[in-house]
């Protein structure tokens, strides 16, 4: 008996280590660009990843979709909020590109990539911490919307006040040359 | 009769003569001058001099297209500020479609709001040094209205298609941000940011969007390039004694009247007219440098384009804009400083572009020339001699890409903080993370051009592709492949 508990306490440490080590993001790799959660509003991207120690990343890209009506369409950007984990599982990820690979071989060193013609939609950014045989050891994910450029310019962007008067404006023009500023 | 009427006239005509002779003389010796002020030299009529506008560039075009989409205009794409063909729109072109409005407000915005403007789709040109506006515009022939009185310089101009009615100016020496607001936009400012972006553009982001730092410099993705290493060879050589004789020729004349040449141990040769009134120095590096009195009692200040016209037409009959060889290199005005307090003295610093590449130097500029009152009291000059025909081989070689500015700077952080540590105290003993940070956000910008190192020997001298950092007062360059350091140089 005091065996197989034994048995079964080693078992589920192992088991524990293993989810625990699968689902841990790695400290050494930092998504700068685009910031998570964020929206972003054009249709190139910049992805920029700081890694702080040597190593090996493998970077893939994914359009995060769901099923609506039997087709895969492209995820409604509003109102959905992406940190919802439960949202995330009815998703089917389609690869935006091929996995990157890039090594580290300092203690501080950037990966950068532009991504084109991003159409709207969720996109998924999965950065996989591998060793020298390509095992898996740490994985980050970072979610970022895509929104079409226009919608950015229809914000509101009062930063000027209407302009002063042609008069109002000599009137001033003397005064300051008289008094100084 | 007619004999002693026909000696007359002749002793009279010697009399004129002598007459005329006699204020000739006088007037050398009273204004102190020599035949060659007044002479004409063959050189003088054919030795070509550039004009005021084509050295008149801004040192960045940004093009915003909105989003946090960005590229650089690089430096010899100059047709976009000013260009002379009639089909081919250009900022210059568009300011003055502008200035033709019947109404122009001028209005002080600040720098937040100059800074939010420009985020939009727009085109911002800036100077690494500012021109008084007033002088700009009669330059460039744009309309002036009273309603521009209150700019007194212009270092960037700028339009945005968020307020397309506005044109946009800093004045860099008073740290003054301007909107001018006119009735309409008779512009095509928009059609030029589209034509840009529809020929397709090099992308550059803010340096704020690699590094996480707080800095909204631009720098490229990735640069490819066929930039190469070629040698160079000084202008002078000490051994070229025809070659500099007929340098300083040009500033004594040919038969060097009054003239005293007097040669350094260290083999330096140093020309002296007069007491010193006149001066120049033939350094072994290949350099000459030039000084002269000023004698104009004149109290006037010479407008900014008068000056600088001087300037380029002064270095034209002295040793010209080419190397003494004949290498062509395309000028261009990097500094300006306007020394009110100096008799209003302009210094103009020169900067060459080879292949449309900026040259920088590990040591000293490539042309100074300082105008005081209408005349050349300085005259600086060390520019570099190579196989133009070399260059223009190795540069049909196909394209490489070159080192990541971003990884160029996590490369050396270490080391950019070392130098502009340097005799600084409050910057020892600092966490790493801490100075990239600190040295991230001080950087104020980052290009790439061609590196003439301070000469060492004779035969293995190389030009070198870089990157250049520019970081307060220094530039640091780094090897353009391998981002290794090569060299600073302290403004």
């Amino acid at each position: 008996m005091r065996k197989y508990l034994i048995a079964l306490v080693v078992i589920l440490s192992i088991l524990c280590s293993t989810v625990f080590t699968s689902a841990a993001t790695d400290p050494a790799v930092v998504i700068v660009n685009p910031v998570s959660n964020s929206t972003v509003y054009s249709n190139n991207l910049l992805i920029s990843i700081k890694v702080t120690q040597p190593k090996t990343i493998k970077v893939k890209v994914f359009e995060e979709k769901q099923m609506v009506n039997g087709t895969l369409s492209a995820v409604s950007v509003l109102p959905l909020a992406p940190s919802n984990s439960a949202s995330k599982t009815n998703f089917t990820s389609i690869p935006v590109i091929a996995a990157a690979s890039f090594t580290s071989t300092n203690n501080l060193s950037f990966y950068t990539k532009q991504l084109n013609d991003l159409k709207q939609g969720l996109y998924r950014i999965q950065i996989d911490t591998v060793d020298a045989t390509g095992q898996i050891l740490y994985s980050n994910n970072s979610y970022v919307i895509v929104k079409e450029k226009e919608a950015e310019a229809n914000a509101d962007t009062k930063i000027f006040e209407t302009p002063q008067s042609g008069t109002l404006q000599f009137l001033q023009n003397v005064l300051k040359t008289i008094f100084g500023n | 009769m007619s004999m002693p009427k026909n000696i007359e006239k002749v002793k009279s005509a010697l009399l004129v003569v002598l007459l005329l002779s006699t204020i000739l003389l006088l007037y050398f010796f009273w204004e102190n001058t020599s035949y060659n002020k007044i002479s004409v030299h063959e050189d003088e009529i054919n030795t070509e001099i550039p004009l005021s506008r084509d050295v008149t560039k801004p040192s960045k075009i940004i093009v915003s297209f909105g989003a946090g989409n960005y590229t650089v205009i690089p430096l010899k794409e100059s047709n976009v500020w000013d260009s002379n063909l009639s089909d081919e729109v250009s900022i210059i072109k568009e300011f003055n479609k502008f200035g033709q409005s019947e109404n122009i407000l001028v209005e002080e915005i600040t720098e937040a709001q100059f800074i939010e403007i420009m985020k939009f789709k727009s085109i911002l040109a800036e100077f690494s040094y500012f021109i008084p506006f007033e002088n700009f515009c009669e330059e460039y022939q744009i309309k002036k209205t009273q309603s521009y009185d209150v700019i007194e310089n212009i270092s960037s101009i700028g339009y945005s298609a968020e307020s397309p009615d506005s044109l946009f100016i800093y004045d860099e020496k008073n740290k003054k941000y301007f909107r001018l607001v006119a009735d309409s936009d008779h512009t095509d400012f928009l059609g030029l940011i589209t034509s840009i972006e529809d020929k397709g553009y090099a992308p550059y982001y803010p340096l704020s969007v690699y590094l996480g730092v707080d800095n909204s410099i631009l720098i490229p993705l990735d640069i490819e390039t066929s930039m190469r290493n070629f040698y160079f060879r000084q202008d002078s050589y000490m051994h070229q004694v025809d070659k500099i004789n007929e340098m300083a020729e040009s500033f004594f004349g040919e038969s060097f009247d009054f003239v005293r040449k007097i040669t350094e141990d260290n083999g330096t040769i140093i020309y002296m007219y007069g007491y010193g009134q006149k001066v120049l120095i033939v350094n072994t590096d290949g350099s000459f440098e030039y000084k002269e009195e000023l004698i104009s009692e004149s109290s006037a200040q010479l407008k900014y384009f008068d000056a600088l016209d001087i300037a380029l037409k002064f270095v034209s009959t002295h040793g010209s804009w080419e190397s003494l060889d004949g290498v062509k290199v395309t000028p261009y005005i990097k500094d300006v400083d306007i020394d009110s307090s100096k008799k209003g003295s302009i210094k103009f610093t020169f900067g060459m572009d080879v292949n449309g590449v900026p040259l920088f130097y590990e040591n000293g500029e490539s042309i100074i020339v300082e105008v005081t009152l209408g005349q050349v009291t300085y005259y600086k000059r060390d520019m570099i001699d190579y196989d133009q025909e070399e260059l223009d081989s190795i540069e049909a070689m196909s394209s490489q890409v070159g080192f990541s500015a971003v990884n160029m700077i996590a490369q050396n952080y270490e080391y950019i903080y070392k130098i502009i540590s340097e005799n600084k105290d409050g910057r020892i003993n600092k966490d790493k993370n801490i100075i990239f940070e600190e040295v991230a956000s001080l950087i104020s910008n980052i290009q790439i051009g061609y590196f003439k190192p301070i000469v060492t020997n004779t035969i293995n001298n190389q030009v070198r592709p870089v990157w250049i950092v520019t970081i307060e007062e220094y530039n640091i360059y780094f090897d353009l492949f391998n981002a290794e350091p090569v060299g600073y140089s302290q403004k």
